[in-house]
């Protein structure tokens, strides 16, 4: 008997249209910009905005501090909003891998990402496209997630002293370059951490931040240290974040024909590259179990007596979002335990910005939790706390997906390890 | 070769990988490429191959083309880990055909 397995699948999950998806995601992108206007005026919004589009914009800036809080969520509501159309407008499927590719990109719109800095990465990314004569839409994920390296752009533009003319075409020269450098580099250092270090890009980014910022060390040229992050509104953002996240496990609920069927499923889903739970379980439960993510990533940090400002934010919006590609509870809990235990043990305070941003982003390596259980992924997020305060000076702050870089070293390091002792399963 | 050879020849070292999974030791594979389309086919000998293992197949293997993962690619047959969806992401059929004696699998990827 042939079978084919596509419409088999349509049995037994709720089909969702490509356009009921994107309207959803549209949604939430626009109650995020909107939610700005709930702080800030729109002259104060507009004032902001000028002082993000102008800034470095290097690891840590969050754009509540040098800006405004309603200016930060403006930023991430208008950023998302880029993303979802030039998702669309390259046809490509609102599954879990665009989803949290635009979440990713809101939540860096809170501390790094901007409409400035992020045009000629993108554009980097479609002459690629050109220049291989093949379809964009098959490099979206790069375009979109490779702008992590939106600071490269800023930092020569404005941080470096130059002339504003020579500083803003050096800068979106260096943005186009990466752009077209990113797509080759991206496919091939995959094979490196084989798929447990979801942030891909984020490694990729890394390794070509760290060639950029040995440059212009080479030339005299360095990044300052920015720790600018803001702090005091954390009843304000909880309520706002947990209507948010409450809103999608409703939705969620809903759409998956008012049930919680497949929930299991889908944490029972190692979460390695490539995950997309929107096509493995259905956009409903998806959208529940990203909302389960964004409330526990709330959760901790009131645990931890920390604050929610711009990159918390941040962090809990890629944790979410990633909830669509990789990430659920059961995969996710052991590798933050593990950098929990490591804030005990080590040097770094538990409540600090970069240990909780450690926590949240630490997720990219669920992969090896959902895996090879709860003690390897302990043990991942143990190594990461070490390691991801010490590639951040390699790059200089260049890349925002400081996390990804870690994640990809200690994922490349851990599974051939980890691999080696572990018993061979049924089928996988 | 040009990228897309390679590519179908990852699909089909990740296929391969599936069945030596199984325990099908006996493999014939069978492989047409042309300007339009790619097809990979792997038929094994399932005689002694418990028919669950077979179940779990069908249940995995799936032809839903995403372009938007190309970029993943090379994940695909390259270590020990399944990247059964990452084919099914690859390519735009899937076929999975079990007369008792013998398994095919049969994918199709378009150029």
């Amino acid at each position: 008997m042939i079978e084919n397995v596509e419409k088999r699948w349509a049995i037994h999950h709720k089909v969702i249209s490509e356009d009921a998806k994107y309207k959803v995601i549209a949604l939430y992108a626009l109650s995020v910009l909107l939610a700005g206007f709930l702080f800030n005026t729109p002259l104060e919004i507009l004032k902001g905005m000028g002082k993000i589009l102008t800034s470095s914009s290097i690891l840590l800036t969050d754009y509540m501090k040098i800006a405004n809080i309603g200016s930060a969520f403006f930023n991430s509501g208008l950023m998302m909003l880029i993303a979802i159309g030039v998702a669309r407008k390259s046809k490509a499927h609102m599954n879990g891998y665009i989803i949290a590719a635009v979440f990713t990109i809101g939540g860096f719109a809170m501390f790094g990402k901007n409409l400035y800095n992020v045009v000629s990465i993108t554009t980097g990314v479609y002459l690629f496209s050109r220049i291989q004569r093949e379809k964009f839409g098959k490099f979206i994920l790069i375009a979109l997630f490779g702008t992590a390296l939106g600071p490269l752009v800023s930092q020569i533009t404005y941080g470096f002293g130059l002339p504003i003319w020579m500083g803003i075409l050096i800068g979106n020269a260096a943005g186009l370059t990466t752009g077209i450098l990113l797509p080759p580099l991206a496919t091939s250092f995959v094979k490196f951490h084989q798929g447990f270090n979801l942030y891909n890009i984020g490694f990729t980014a890394g390794i070509v931040g760290t060639f950029f910022m040995a440059i212009f060390r080479s030339f005299g040229l360095e990044t300052p240290s920015v720790y600018e992050v803001s702090q005091g509104n954390n009843l304000t953002f909880a309520i706002l974040l947990g209507v948010f996240f409450a809103s999608m496990i409703l939705v969620g609920y809903i759409m998956n024909d008012n049930s919680f069927k497949h929930l299991r499923e889908l944490m029972r889903q190692p979460g390695r590259l490539v995950s997309d739970f929107v096509t493995m379980e259905g956009f409903g439960v998806t959208m529940i179990n990203m909302g389960l993510l964004g409330v526990f990533g709330v959760i901790y940090v009131f645990v931890v007596k920390g604050q929610l400002n711009g990159p918390t934010i941040g962090g809990i919006f890629t944790m979410m979002g990633f909830g669509a590609f990789g990430k659920h509870l059961r995969n996710a809990l052991p590798v933050m335990l593990g950098v929990f235990l490591a804030t005990q043990l080590k040097l770094w305070d538990v409540n600090s910005t970069g240990a909780i941003l450690a926590a949240l982003f630490g997720t990219t390596l669920a992969p090896i939790a959902g895996k090879f259980g709860w003690v390897a992924g302990i043990l991942a997020g143990f190594l990461h706390m070490s390691i991801v305060m010490n590639v951040g000076y390699l790059h200089g702050g260049l890349n925002l997906y400081n996390n990804g870089l870690s994640g990809g070293i200690v994922a490349a390091t851990l599974v051939p390890i980890l691999d080696a002792f572990r018993e061979e399963d049924s089928f996988e | 070769m040009s990228k897309e050879q390679a590519k179908v020849v990852y699909i089909m070292s990740e296929l391969v990988r599936v069945f030596f999974k199984m325990g099908i030791n006996n493999i014939q594979v069978d492989i047409k490429n042309n300007v339009l389309e790619s097809t990979v086919e792997l038929t094994g000998d399932v005689k002694l191959i418990p028919i669950s293992k077979i179940a779990h197949l069908r249940e995995s293997i799936h032809g839903a083309r995403q372009l938007e993962l190309e970029e993943y690619w090379k994940l695909a047959g390259g270590n020990l880990h399944s990247e059964l969806d990452l084919v099914g992401a690859l390519v735009d059929e899937a076929e999975v055909e079990h007369d008792g004696d013998t398994l095919r699998v049969r994918v199709i990827r378009k150029a």
